[in-house]
């Protein structure tokens, strides 16, 4: 028989204002195999947890059960108390009356029915609870980063500099991400390469970083403390080992006239190229869709030019294996593309869909007034690059409205409209600023003295309102939107639009995701485990999240959050070895008939192959095993097998059939 | 326990309550990192929802098998409601898609039986969706309210007399065969030991129903008959494989009896290397295009739930627990069946309303897109329930749902969830 103890909380008056915790007491002591029940004004307080222990010691309770909130807010307290009588953690359950009753119920009666039932129930399971022990796994103390921007950076530097192995992945040819593309930064106007290119240099010359560029994750196999992750380097045509980066080729290669992505369309670039000067690496890669010798065979200029003899036509993709313990995701954003932002989402037609030439998007400013940018710094339109008298700066484009998909605040573009009017100001003192706007959100140290510098000091007028039109007209931009504040309709005549348009994560996140198995929302952008509590980690246990790929950040947002992420991944690595939770499956070996349909079904590959075989070694039968390390207690396996062969440590067969046969008393 | 069960459906519950003042008992299913998170968050926003739930925790949609539900039913609840993370979220990245096909063939297969589909729920709520879980609660205890008490399984008053057929039109016998080929090929293989002996049907007491032989020399073979029957043979080849760990068996197999053998190939449960196949011509393979109802005589969609219902319950209410339709099936290959699980008792062994209903479901469910509509199970049936149908129906199914399989693919499809998957009756 068992020995169970019943311990019904009463929260203050959380629970017991609604439920008649003395009845439910009163209603579990008559239950079979229940020794003790009592209840308790706070359960969790010490007095409290001292109840259960002493019951414990005295009543020599085989079991636990502890009526109260859920278990996520105070399961472990009570499995530690438990832990700390003797009694294994996993003999203690809790039944949560207080979400499930008495905050959701009014009727006092019918809630305290209900937690008997609830009581009734988990005593039943807790009878069939076996002692269950952590299981220890072996840890990698090396992290790797995916993304190679500001928020990727910081979070490597932090780790190696914490003397932890780093690999960094990043897709593009160089890393630096977005950041290196800006011009100044908000809102003190340092300039953002000059902050940042110490930095780029120094991953890369860091001794515990590995740095993968132009490369992008394969395959993520393991489990937290031991992932083992496949990375596809992609070939970049050029020898890394013996090019000195000199970039005589992308002088001479005769493809000069291909939009540079770096300068946001508005420069060129060569089909050999690198793609910024400050780039790291700083080695040239071959646009094998651009180029003329992929295209047709001919032309070879690039490999004729160069000494070492770097170039190499015939390079094939790589794979790399990395074994990992820890990973930190910081793959950024892209901007919204009016013309085609994809995903289901409707572009802009009404502003001309990327058509117009001089509407521009925000990091297309940033390049224009960027002093390396393909103007050297000075504000010149697209089209015709005169320097434009009137500018008209358009926030919330994509953001903050359903009708067009995205119902989320960009965050950061009040911000950078604010600082872009102001550049623009200082560059061409006598022209005019125009930012239209919904609210102005500014809520940062020094953000709103910013934004405020930009109307006092710098006169850029700031009208409330919404355009519903941008067409083009002698060479000028119509801009036709409302004042709601005047509550008049305006038409004004621009040279240059530019566009506040909505941050969106990566194409390709939700892929990556799942690799990880990372929570992510209906935008792809990556689910953190609790929004206040875990807010740099991920649900995927090892996998920590930075940056703008969780949802929109600045810069010092994305930093803080990148190092935030390190110092989890440095705390997971403290350790000798890791506890897992013992909830996994098991195989019964002896009623397996070894159809693996649980293999086919298992998220994390963790059923294997067992054979059975007699004294002689003559193979008797094939079953599953399932290896208790990467296996993370989902179930599916339990419920697929047919012949219920499986189980699952803490939820078995027994288990949910008594909590079932005890639905009704 | 069997008889306890019986006499705890909710009609017996609500016997002596005011119909006025009639609940209904719900059971919730819920994965432990959305919806009982959701479930949670409506508790701090301290939103109201009505009491009669109770909700089971489990670590993912994944884990919920319907034995669960239908133990939920057996004892005592009105209605049911499971519900996870949505597609996409899942805490163990793909435990709901396998959750989902399960469900989408579950729902088909209760449908087709007659079971009130507003009595089983399914939905996907998030951790953050604490509105959500207490529309759901509302529309579900509601929806379950309106139903009234669930009446159980036995079989409904005067079901048996609604005038359907009892038994399953027979299966259509294929061509003729006045030969059986390959007879000289199993001589010789018997001869020169390349076999150690092969499965065929000899002429049986009952002219239309050969009986199953192991012929071991040359001279048994001459015995082989040439007409074809519904005669389970794939089981006792499987079972002989299992027996004995060595050596090489043939069989005589004719299109179906091939089907089966590839398909336990793929479910790993028969090593091609030790099987020989002596090809012979009979009816085919492939399922037809004709729906199941019309090809086994049963109530289709067009008669009412309740009159199907009425039908089905009726029809399982005769089974007498023999298990004929296991053992005569192809492709019940499991080494020891879920009914004959002790701990739990799953599924009541002695031949109760509940536990009949409970049996030929799950047996059916086992078979649902993996069935190769032999008709074994129907012929197997001493008691003529038309067993073929249920697989023949969730096979085509499958097929609607989930699309055709991949090329060579013989395993089950509830194997292989996907996000695009679609079920649109999830809440």
């Amino acid at each position: 028989m068992s020995r169970i103890g019943v311990f019904i909380c009463h929260c203050g008056e959380n629970i017991g204002r609604t439920v008649d915790c003395a009845r439910v007491a009163e209603a579990a002591g008559a239950l079979p195999g229940v020794v003790h029940a009592v209840d308790n004004k706070y359960m969790c307080s010490d007095p409290g947890q001292n109840m259960v222990r002493a019951a414990i010691r005295d009543l020599k309770l085989d079991g636990v059960v502890v009526a109260a909130c859920s278990p996520a807010m105070h399961e472990p307290t009570f499995r530690r108390a438990t832990f700390n009588e003797g009694l294994n953690p996993f003999r203690c359950e809790m039944v949560n009356v207080r979400e499930q009753c008495s905050w959701v119920h009014e009727d006092r009666p019918a809630a305290t029915d209900k937690a008997i039932d609830l009581v009734r129930m988990m005593v039943e399971k807790v009878k069939r609870n076996e002692d269950l022990f952590p299981i220890k796994v072996p840890l990698t103390r090396r992290a790797l980063v995916v993304g190679g921007g500001i928020a990727g950076i910081q979070a490597a530097l932090d780790m190696a500099n914490a003397g932890i192995p780093v690999v960094m992945v990043e897709k593009e040819p160089s890393i630096g991400g977005h950041m290196s593309q800006l011009s100044e930064t908000f809102p003190t106007l340092d300039c953002s390469q000059c902050i940042l290119t110490p930095r780029m240099v120094e991953v890369a010359q860091h001794p515990l970083i590995t740095l993968h560029t132009y490369s992008e994750v394969e395959k993520v196999e393991g489990y937290i403390g031991n992932f083992r992750v496949t990375i596809r380097k992609k070939a970049r045509s050029v020898d890394m080992a013996k090019c000195t980066g000199c970039g005589v080729c992308q002088q001479k290669c005769p493809q000069k006239k291909i939009p540079s992505a770096f300068d946001a369309g508005l420069g060129h670039r060569a089909a050999i190229y690198i793609p910024f000067p400050q780039a790291v690496p700083n080695k040239p890669v071959i646009d094998r869709e651009r180029c003329t010798h992929f295209k047709t065979g001919k032309c070879g200029v690039c490999e004729k030019v160069c000494g070492p003899g770097a170039v190499d036509f015939e390079q094939q993709d790589e794979f790399v294996v990395e074994n990992v313990g820890a990973a930190v995701l910081a793959t950024g954003y892209q901007l919204y593309d009016i013309g085609d932002p994809g995903a289901g989402l409707r572009g802009y037609p009404e502003y001309g869909g990327g058509k117009i030439a001089d509407v521009i998007d925000g990091l297309q400013f940033e390049r224009l007034a960027s002093a390396s940018g393909p103007t050297g710094g000075e504000i010149r339109r697209p089209s015709d690059g005169k320097v434009p008298q009137t500018v008209v700066f358009l926030q919330c484009v994509g953001s903050r409205d359903r009708a067009k998909g995205i119902e989320y605040c960009s965050k950061i573009c009040c911000m950078y409209t604010a600082k872009h009017a102001l550049l623009y100001k200082h560059k061409v003192h006598e022209g005019k600023a125009v930012v239209f706007y919904m609210d102005v959100r500014a809520p940062g140290k020094g953000y709103d003295e910013f934004v405020r510098r930009a109307v006092e000091q710098d006169e850029v007028l700031y009208l409330r309102g919404k355009v519903s039109r941008l067409y083009e007209d002698g060479g000028q931009i119509v801009v036709s939107g409302v004042d709601t504040l005047a509550g008049r309709q305006m038409e004004i005549r621009a040279d240059l639009v530019v566009l506040a348009t909505a941050i969106r994560p990566q194409t390709g996140a939700a892929r990556l995701a799942q690799k990880f198995g990372v929570g992510y929302d209906g935008h792809a952008f990556y689910s953190e485990a609790h929004p206040k509590l875990r807010p740099v980690e991920s649900a995927a246990a090892g996998v920590m999240l930075a940056g703008a790929c969780q949802g929109p950040k600045d810069i010092p947002e994305a930093v803080a959050q990148a190092s935030a992420a390190a110092a989890k991944v440095a705390v997971l690595f403290s350790r000798e070895t890791l506890d897992r939770e013992p909830v996994v499956a098991r195989v019964n070996e002896t009623v397996c008939a070894g159809c693996f349909a649980c293999q086919e079904v298992c998220p994390y590959g963790a059923v294997e192959l067992n054979e059975v075989r007699d004294r002689q070694g003559r193979l008797l039968r094939r079953t599953a095993r399932v290896n208790a390390g990467v296996c993370n207690g989902c179930g599916t396996c339990v419920a697929t097998c047919p012949s219920k062969s499986l189980e699952l440590a803490g939820y078995t067969d027994e288990q949910i059939f008594a909590q079932i046969s005890a639905l009704v008393p | 326990m069997s008889a306890e069960t019986d006499t705890r459906g909710a009609a017996a519950i609500v016997g002596g309550e005011d119909a006025a003042t009639w609940q209904p008992r719900i059971t919730a299913f819920v994965c432990r990192w959305c919806t009982y998170a959701g479930a949670d968050l409506a508790g701090t926003s301290r939103l109201k929802y009505p009491p009669q739930i109770r909700l089971i925790k489990l670590p993912c949609t994944g884990r919920i098998d319907p034995l669960f539900l239908l133990r939920a039913f057996a004892m005592g609840s009105d209605g049911v409601l499971v519900s996870g993370c949505h597609p996409g979220d899942c805490h163990y990245t793909s435990g709901n898609y396998a959750a989902r096909r399960r469900w989408v063939m579950f729902r088909e297969l209760l449908d087709f039986v007659g079971m009130d589909q507003n009595r089983i729920h399914f939905s996907w709520v998030s951790a953050a969706e604490g509105g959500k879980f207490v529309d759901v609660v509302r529309n579900v205890t509601d929806t379950v309210r309106a139903l009234g008490p669930f009446p159980g399984f036995a079989p409904a008053e005067g079901a048996l007399a609604r005038g359907w057929a009892t038994t399953g039109r027979a299966k259509p016998a294929g061509p003729a065969a006045t030969e059986l080929p390959g007879r000289d090929a199993m001589r010789a293989d018997l001869v020169s030991g390349a076999v150690k002996a092969v499965l065929g049907l000899r002429a049986g007491r009952r002219a239309d129903h050969p009986r199953a032989m192991w012929a071991r020399s040359p001279e048994e073979v001459g015995l082989f008959t040439a007409a074809d029957a519904a005669t389970p043979l794939v089981p006792l080849l499987l079972r002989r494989l299992r027996e004995e760990p060595e050596g090489v068996f043939g069989i005589v197999a004719g299109p179906g009896r091939r089907e089966a053998i590839a398909r336990l190939q793929a479910e790993q449960q028969i090593d091609p290397a030790r099987v020989r196949v002596y090809e012979r011509d009979g009816a085919p393979a492939a399922p037809s295009d004709e729906p199941a109802w019309e090809i086994h005589g049963v109530p289709g969609p067009d008669v009412p739930a309740e009159d199907r219902w009425a039908f089905w319950s009726a029809a399982f209410s005769r089974c007498l627990r023999c298990y004929a339709c296991r053992e005569g099936c192809p492709t019940c290959s499991c080494v020891r069946c879920v009914a004959d699980k002790t701990r739990p008792r799953w599924i009541d062994s002695s031949p109760t309303p509940a536990g009949n209903w409970v049996w030929n479901v799950t047996r059916a469910f086992h078979q649902a897109g993996r069935c190769v509509e032999c008709g074994a199970c129907s012929d197997a049936c001493p008691v003529g329930i038309p067993l073929a149908a249920l697989g023949a129906h969730l096979n085509r199914a499958a097929l609607r749902d989930f699309g055709p399989p991949a090329e060579g693919e013989r395993r089950s499809p509830l194997l292989f969830g996907r996000q695009d998957d679609q079920a649109p009756f999830i809440l």
